[in-house]
């Protein structure tokens, strides 16, 4: 697919007026520079079409995409040729675009592009295009990439104040000082940041002397064991309780509380692995769509 | 990092330095002026940025400038002006705030110098000069599409290699490429706007020098020469004056340069006034309808047998105004009998007794009727080819051949009529032309060169025109002096003339007969492969020289890429080999030089190693006085 650009256009009646005079004047030399913006045009075709080929994308998307909160996703592009290297390759991921300047040959090269999807569910990022104004910025060519990439967006964490779940988990339990992790007593310990760790946890000092950016870890009030039963939580506004359950389960990860779920008859056992938030989160997100 | 809008810069300064070589010749000096300055103001300007002069003053400049130029321009002088105000607008857009709009326009205007230059001349100039603007801006393109996307984009020196790599590649693809299309692009044989084309053709030479027996590319030539801006008058007054040819050395004719005084008396007949706009066309002699009596024009000489010239070679397009009088007569009173009646020693005998049979006991006007009777109505045919070329080609083409060009029945004519005693000489010049009744002028065509003969008849007091062709045409002579300058200059000539030739004469004619040929060459293949091989066969001894120089460049390249520090220690370590000690495989330097049995060289060494390692190691390049120096301790080992 070509795009001729506004330079492009006025090359071409550049190119026919020269045409024009080189023919009525019968100069010679005009025709030569005529011959030569033609050649020109072709050479830069042939150029910018062989600038898109062997070109392949890579998308690295995290592992934790919630609704409504931007994320940078790593998108690579893949040189495959064996000589030619890539020039001024713009990527288009849906209305989004990230520039490769240069990409050697057999090489890639990767830049991060900033998505927020607005609703939960599975997405597919399927209209990948690349183009490139290359040589001459005179037309843009694009080439669709035949590849798509699903991911799943999990429903955007809300903290709720209605949720009856909390509550009565803390009123069967009763709070206690304990060792696991949370965000309401002392420090424990320091640990590496991770993404999600809010701002305000992370340990500047310990950042400044290690330079790497860390967390600080406290202790949490004790709730040992959490199950949310989702099929008998009021589902009126179902998004709005999809989210206060994500924010429950990644509260409770977080402070280590092992916490299961009853989702559409399917019951999951209370647990704290990192696969089993994943798995909570797929369901939660996945929830109601077909 | 190398920010990419400072390359574009320095490529657009490299492309607008090289547009205005291009048109420099046929600028007024003001507008150079104002360009150099402007130039300086605006390079000054990128590196330091103490002002930025605002758009609307350069716009009103720039306006200003287009309106001087355009009260500059008329008829005559189009062109010029217009080239003057171009080059004076890139200037004054060099220093603006560029963006991608301005960059592109900096460089259209270019293209478009270059256009005008063209108009202005057809040298092979053009051919460098388009070369290193096309080079110069494919890159600068290429650099401006980065600037397009990202106008702060900033480049790894290792890439900007790779860009400019990039950039030849595709001018070394392209430029051979534009030749298909020059091949192929239409052509018509009548172009409007022609007249804007004021650089000579490649004209071939309309000399002072006819040789009887050479053919001339004239015949075929279809060049305007010049046009004359008249009212239209009968076909058989169309004759165009140029030279006047009296000295005969029995194979060709020239001017002897000697002129008498100017006693010619006033000419008489009707009074024709011509505008002629004659092309370069590499001589001095200027064309006029015969017979011309002014021209208004500086430096013109009119001599007394009415050829005008200047005093030095038309290598530009010339405007005069001519006065001349339709009459077959040209009066002379004090004829120089001896210089028209001048004829080589012993010339033809078999002429001579042709002569004396054809005028025995004639008047002077009877020996004329008859001399010229005979050429009329003998058995001649006028022809282009297959010239009479032998010692004495006049009489092989009276006796023999009896086929020539209008050279030959003219010659014939005035050779005889001098053996007759009646005093005659060749005016060469054009006959004929094509009257344009829009533009009211005759556009007169190099394959209208003529030669024909006048006589001095004593009755009538003057020269009468003979024509003893009705149509012919004149072949040119060519200077066979052997000089080694002149053969050196020749030499580089054929640049010219193959630029000339294969470029600046293409046109529809040779494009339909290029057609032809490969439409011949398809449909009947002509394969020599006995040839082929012949050649091939007489190329395999160069093989040998081919393949050693290939071989040598190939060493010279590598010694030349090879990283100064690896010549360094291929340099130490052969040194060390003659003195006996083998740098193991794998041995570091350090090791190796401490295995040294001699204390003075080990301690040398040892230093040599030193200083390598500290810079070395150190990740730094090696400076031209690290070499130097390192280079000093190895020899001293």
């Amino acid at each position: 697919m070509i795009k001729i650009n506004k330079a492009g256009w006025i090359y071409i009646i550049l190119t026919l007026l020269i045409g024009f005079s080189a023919v009525n004047t019968g100069n010679n030399l005009i025709y030569i520079m005529a011959s030569a913006l033609l050649s020109y045009m072709l050479v830069s075709g042939i150029f910018g079409r062989q600038n898109l080929h062997g070109l392949a994308i890579e998308l690295e998307i995290p592992e934790e995409i919630y609704a409504g909160t931007e994320i940078p996703i790593g998108i690579r592009l893949i040189n495959q040729r064996r000589l030619m290297p890539a020039f001024l390759i713009r990527v288009l991921i849906e209305d989004r675009q990230v520039l490769f300047a240069y990409t050697g040959a057999k090489s890639e090269d990767k830049s991060y592009c900033t998505f927020d999807f607005k609703v939960r569910g599975e997405h597919v990022i399927g209209s990948i295009y690349v183009c490139s104004v290359f040589p001459f910025n005179f037309f843009t060519r694009f080439r669709k990439i035949h590849q798509a990439f699903r991911l799943i967006v999990f429903p955007k964490p809300k903290k709720c104040g209605d949720l009856p779940a909390q509550d009565r988990q803390a009123r069967i339990k009763g709070d206690a000082s304990t060792l696991a992790i949370g965000f309401d007593s002392d420090i424990i310990s320091i640990r590496d940041y991770s993404s999600g760790d809010p701002l305000k946890y992370i340990s500047w000092k310990s950042t400044a002397k290690t330079g790497v950016l860390k967390t600080k870890e406290l202790s949490a009030i004790e709730l040992q064991q959490v199950l949310i039963d989702f099929d008998r939580m009021d589902k009126r506004d179902l998004e709005h309780s999809l989210s206060c359950v994500t924010f429950l389960v990644l509260k409770f990860i977080r402070s280590n509380i092992p916490v299961g779920l009853v989702i559409q008859g399917e019951h999951f056992k209370p647990a704290v692995s990192k696969s089993h938030k994943i798995n909570l989160l797929r369901k939660l997100a996945l929830y109601d769509q077909n | 990092m190398i920010k990419i809008s400072r390359i574009l810069q320095i490529l657009t300064y490299l492309v607008v330095v090289v547009s205005y070589a291009s048109v420099f010749h046929y600028l007024e000096h003001y507008h150079s002026l104002s360009f150099l300055l402007l130039l300086i103001l605006s390079l000054y300007l990128s590196f330091h940025r103490i002002i930025r002069i605002p758009r609307w003053v350069l716009n009103a400049i720039s306006i200003a400038i287009l309106v001087i130029s355009a009260l500059a321009i008329s008829t005559e002088y189009l062109v010029e002006p217009v080239l003057g105000a171009l080059i004076v607008l890139v200037a004054i857009k060099l220093l603006e705030e560029k963006t991608f709009r301005d960059y592109a326009q900096i460089f259209a205007m270019c293209i478009f110098l270059l256009i005008g230059s063209s108009l202005l001349s057809l040298s092979i100039a053009f051919l460098g000069y388009f070369s290193l603007i096309a080079l110069f801006s494919t890159t600068a393109l290429i650099f401006l599409a980065y600037f397009a996307q990202q106008s702060e984009i900033a480049i790894r020196r290792s890439i900007l290699y790779k860009v400019l790599l990039q950039s030849l590649l595709i001018c070394s693809i392209a430029l051979p490429g534009s030749l298909i299309f020059f091949i192929i692009l239409p052509r018509t044989s009548y172009p409007i706007f022609s007249f804007l084309n004021k650089g000579g053709y490649a004209m071939s030479g309309f000399t002072d020098t006819i040789r009887l027996g050479e053919i001339s590319e004239i015949q075929e030539d279809n060049n305007v020469i010049f046009r004359a801006q008249m009212p239209k008058i009968a076909e058989d007054e169309l004759y165009w004056r140029g030279i006047v040819l009296d000295a005969f050395d029995g194979s060709s004719w020239k001017n002897s340069g000697k002129r008498s005084r100017f006693s010619m008396t006033p000419l008489r007949g009707r009074e024709i006034v011509q505008v002629v706009y004659l092309e370069p066309y590499g001589n001095r002699f200027l064309f006029a309808l015969d017979k011309p009596w002014s021209i208004a024009l500086r430096n013109v000489y009119i001599s007394d047998d009415l050829s005008c010239s200047l005093p030095d070679s038309i290598h530009e397009r010339i405007r005069y105004e001519v006065k001349s009088y339709a009459s077959n007569l040209v009066p002379d009173q004090a004829v120089d009998r001896r210089q028209y009646l001048q004829m080589p020693s012993d010339f033809s005998p078999r002429i001579g007794k042709l002569v004396e049979d054809l005028t025995k006991g004639k008047s002077d006007a009877e020996i004329v009727r008859a001399i010229l009777q005979y050429i009329n109505r003998g058995s001649y045919r006028y022809s282009m080819e297959d010239l009479p070329q032998s010692a004495d080609p006049l009489e092989d083409f009276l006796f023999q051949h009896k086929a020539g060009n209008c050279e030959f029945f003219a010659s014939s004519l005035a050779v005889m009529l001098r053996m007759a005693g009646i005093p005659a000489r060749l005016v060469g010049g054009y006959r004929g032309g094509y009257y344009n009744n829009t533009g009211g002028y005759y556009m007169v065509l190099q394959h209208n060169a003529h030669v024909w003969v006048e006589a001095y008849l004593p009755h009538r007091e003057g020269w009468i025109r003979l024509d003893p062709t009705l149509y012919a045409r004149m072949a040119p002579a060519t200077e066979r002096d052997r000089s080694f300058f002149l053969q050196f200059k020749l030499l580089l000539d054929t640049f010219n003339y193959y630029w000339y030739t294969f470029i600046i004469n293409y046109d529809f004619s040779r494009q339909l007969a290029l057609l032809k040929k490969i439409k011949a060459a398809i449909q009947k293949p002509d394969i020599k492969i006995d040839l082929a091989k012949e050649r091939i066969r007489r190329h395999l001894y160069y093989l040998p020289a081919v393949l050693l120089l290939g071989i040598l460049g190939y060493v010279a390249v590598q010694t030349i890429m090879k990283k100064p520090d690896d010549r360094l220690l291929n340099k130490f370590q052969r040194k060390l080999r003659r003195r006996g000690y083998v740098r193991k495989p794998c041995e570091g330097l350090e090791e190796f030089a401490a295995r040294i049995h001699e204390q003075d060289l080990r301690i040398k060494a040892q230093e040599v190693v030193a200083r390598f390692e500290s810079i070395y190691f150190k990740d730094q390049n090696f400076t031209r006085e690290d070499l130097r120096s390192l280079n000093r301790r190895i020899d001293e080992l």
